[in-house]
């Protein structure tokens, strides 16, 4: 696979401080030619949300992507404060002219998401592929 | 002649089938364990499975909040009361100032959004500067988002 300008520091290995931060674990790739995708795993709550926190927007700053996908398939719980993080990473990718799309499939995940559905323009997918460029998102529709 | 039971003989429109009380550390590492609780009562409870989640949400968000504001080394205490047709749910937590839990306005917005009913209740002063801050709030078996 060709390396891509982007592909600098970040991609391969965890930005952020801590890979697991009390039971959270992030993995994040590079998906040329300009996606960042990070995955999520475990419970993203009051203790674990500044670690999401400090790998999106360290993730934003530092890896300039284009689109910036948060892979939440793997989180069993999805607090208000998690809600807050992503709704703060997705103000900060707009003003980066980034576009960020989140993927949930879960009942717990998509039932938190639509809570900030109301008020916060977040872009969710039910799969990888369509958070992916060329995928088909849909702002927030989140059906029941 | 068979006395019914005492459930029965209450007055009250839905007086609790069993109560569970847990008490934690005002601590985030303990809040995992007060989301089981609660998701296991109300399952427990035939909640459905958005009713489920909308409770453990509800008392993830309001027990964060108490630990944001409890002062060190104080404890967190969980009251659920389950009934036929609800769950109440009732959080107390010590804190150092006056801050109260509605001072979150998007938690405490979508607290009211996941939630039948919710209220704050000052307890008043504990010790010098220590104030007994509780969050009741009531939760039935099913009912939409407002999100």
């Amino acid at each position: 696979m060709a390396a891509s300008a982007h592909q600098l520091d970040a991609p391969a290995t965890p930005l952020s401080t801590p890979r697991l931060g009390h039971g959270l674990l992030l993995h994040t790739r590079w998906a040329p030619p300009s996606v960042a995708v990070v995955k999520v795993a475990g419970e993203v709550d009051m203790l674990t949300a500044p670690t999401l926190a400090a790998c999106l927007l360290a993730g934003l700053a530092r890896w300039t992507p284009r689109r910036l996908v948060v892979d939440l398939r793997r989180v069993g719980f999805l607090s208000v404060a998690g809600l807050g993080v992503l709704i703060e990473a997705n103000e900060q990718a707009g003003a980066r002219h980034v576009e960020l799309r989140l993927v949930a499939d879960t009942r717990t995940v998509r039932r938190a998401l639509m809570l900030a559905a109301a008020t916060h323009p977040l872009v969710v997918c039910a799969t990888l592929a369509a958070a992916l460029p060329g995928g088909i998102a849909r702002p927030t529709g989140l059906g029941r | 002649m068979i006395v019914p039971s005492s459930r029965h003989n209450n007055l009250e429109p839905s007086s609790p089938m069993w109560d569970v009380e847990i008490r934690v550390r005002a601590n985030p590492e303990h809040l995992s364990t007060v989301r089981v609780v609660a998701g296991d009562l109300a399952m427990r409870a035939d909640f459905d499975l958005d009713a489920v989640e909308d409770l453990k949400l509800a008392v993830d968000q309001v027990c964060s909040t108490l630990v944001g504001l409890a002062v060190a080394e104080s404890d967190l205490t969980c009251r659920f009361e389950v009934a036929e047709s609800e769950i109440r749910v009732s959080a107390t937590a010590v804190s150092a100032g006056e801050a109260r839990p509605e001072d979150d306005k998007f938690g405490w917005r979508v607290l009211t959004s996941l939630t039948d009913s919710a209220q704050v209740v000052q307890l008043g002063e504990a010790d010098p500067g220590k104030n007994g801050v509780r969050v009741e709030f009531v939760k039935t078996p099913s009912m939409a988002v407002n999100g």
